[in-house]
């Protein structure tokens, strides 16, 4: 068997993620959700609560007045933001592993994921664009395909990368060759497996090449800029470091300059800082 | 002791069992700072070039930005006495990504403040190793004053 179709057999073999994780995607998605259909969800998970209470009091969202309730913290803290946050703590646990091929230690994948999922955000409010509900889910979830190839299959990026810098080739160019797969693609292939919906399939499979996505999209235009700022601040770069290529048609789209993303950059950072804590427990 | 100096941090010892170090150095820069006459050390990890973007945070974090990061850890070593000749100033970072049309230069921007900085106060930087696409892990033994980078599972003395 080759490489490639021992890799997609080995995804078959990944466990489920929690129901209420996917019924929090679908509701995500859902302009007529309600807020009883919410909690429900939410109550699903016991875990969650402390950690939803612990986000509305916390400096970012407060508003001086303490709150006890879960009714009253979806209200201040908003649907779409309580279903990520549950969404956030149904794959902790997963994306917290060591990612052992990737030269990653645990918890760096997950760091690295909050900071794509915050810096998406930061895009979002710095540009004054339009993303769908869904972009904070998707930029959490992109690299998971690493989680994969570097724990459960344990590939070992070293050969990877040296065929990468004999090449001048990007990390995941140097994947197709060696694998006859990347990371994103392994990535899709999970979440088509979750049953999550192809919208949000789509910036996974494509956040390294968002240009040869089919009906390109501008949330897989910012997961992608959102991913690449924050391996240059050196979060989640294992041994293949920064070797990945940009894409000049998203950020020419975007209007980015270099003022803009430092902004950007700077914003995320300060707002992990404040966010951290409700992410990493 | 190992002595972690994170995004945005500095450390500075004359512990001669502490090693400082600060991981995965991607466009942001990593200086050491060594006195080989009064035996201390330090290092910081700066983010961003310029810290205009926010005057404020960089009262309380000064070493989120390169300009004020790298002067407050000298201005350290000059408080407690050091000469600027005994300084040996070592620097890793700075890296970017495969960028065809160079507008992700935050890495590139990093190095050329530091290198101003270095000037205004005639200063020279002693090793580097910077730019490229690697990710670097930087660590300063307090025992011999070495610097070393750490990148892609190997370890070198940066001189």
């Amino acid at each position: 068997m080759k490489q490639r179709e021992k890799i997609i057999k080995n995804i078959g073999e990944i466990p489920a993620i929690p129901v209420s994780a996917s019924k929090a995607v679908s509701l995500l998605q859902d302009p007529n959700r309600s807020l009883p259909e919410i909690i429900k969800v939410i109550e699903y998970d016991p875990g969650i609560t402390a950690n939803i209470l612990k986000l509305a009091n916390s400096s970012v969202y407060s508003t001086g007045r303490e709150i006890s309730s879960l009714r009253d913290a979806t209200i201040r803290l908003g649907a779409s933001n309580i279903l990520q946050l549950l969404i956030s703590s149904s794959f902790s646990s997963i994306m917290k592993t060591q990612v052992k091929g990737y030269d990653l230690p645990s918890g760096e994948l997950w760091k690295s994921s909050i900071t794509t999922a915050i810096c998406t955000d930061i895009i979002k409010s710095t540009l004054r664009i339009e993303l769908p509900s869904y972009t904070f889910t998707a930029a959490l979830l992109h690299d998971i395909g690493k989680i994969i190839l570097g724990s459960f299959i344990d590939v070992n990026a070293s050969e990877i990368i040296e065929c990468a810098v004999k090449g001048n080739l990007s990390f995941e160019e140097a994947e197709n060759i060696i694998l006859g797969i990347d990371h994103a693609e392994v990535g899709a292939i999970l979440m088509e497996k979750w049953n999550l919906p192809e919208e949000l399939e789509k910036p996974v499979r494509w956040h390294h090449t968002p240009e040869k996505s089919e009906n390109f999209a501008m949330v897989t235009g910012v997961v992608h800029i959102a991913d690449a700022l924050t391996m240059m601040k050196g979060v989640g770069a294992g041994k293949e470091g920064l070797n990945y290529r940009f894409s000049n048609k998203v950020a020419d789209e975007l209007g980015l300059n270099i003022n803009l993303i430092e902004t950007i950059v700077f914003r995320t950072q300060c707002r992990y800082e404040d966010l951290k804590d409700t992410f990493s427990s | 002791m190992l002595r972690i100096v994170g995004i945005s941090e500095m450390y500075i010892s004359s512990e001669p069992d502490d090693i400082i170090i600060t991981y995965s150095l991607g466009s942001c820069i990593g200086v050491s700072i060594y006195d080989q006459k009064l035996k201390i050390g330090g290092m910081v990890h700066c983010m961003l070039p310029l810290s205009k973007i926010d005057p404020n945070k960089a009262l309380e974090k000064p070493c989120m930005f390169t300009d004020t990061g790298i002067s407050c850890l000298l201005q350290n070593f000059l408080n407690m006495g050091s000469s600027r000749a005994n300084l040996i100033i070592k620097t890793a970072g700075a890296a970017s990504m495969l960028d065809e049309k160079n507008i992700f230069k935050i890495g590139e921007r990093n190095y050329t403040v530091l290198k101003k900085i270095m000037w205004k106060n005639d200063l020279q930087i002693k090793a580097e190793d910077v730019k490229g696409t690697a990710s670097r892990t930087m660590l300063l033994y307090m025992n011999s004053g070495k610097t070393t980078i750490k990148s892609g599972g190997k370890e070198g003395e940066l001189i």
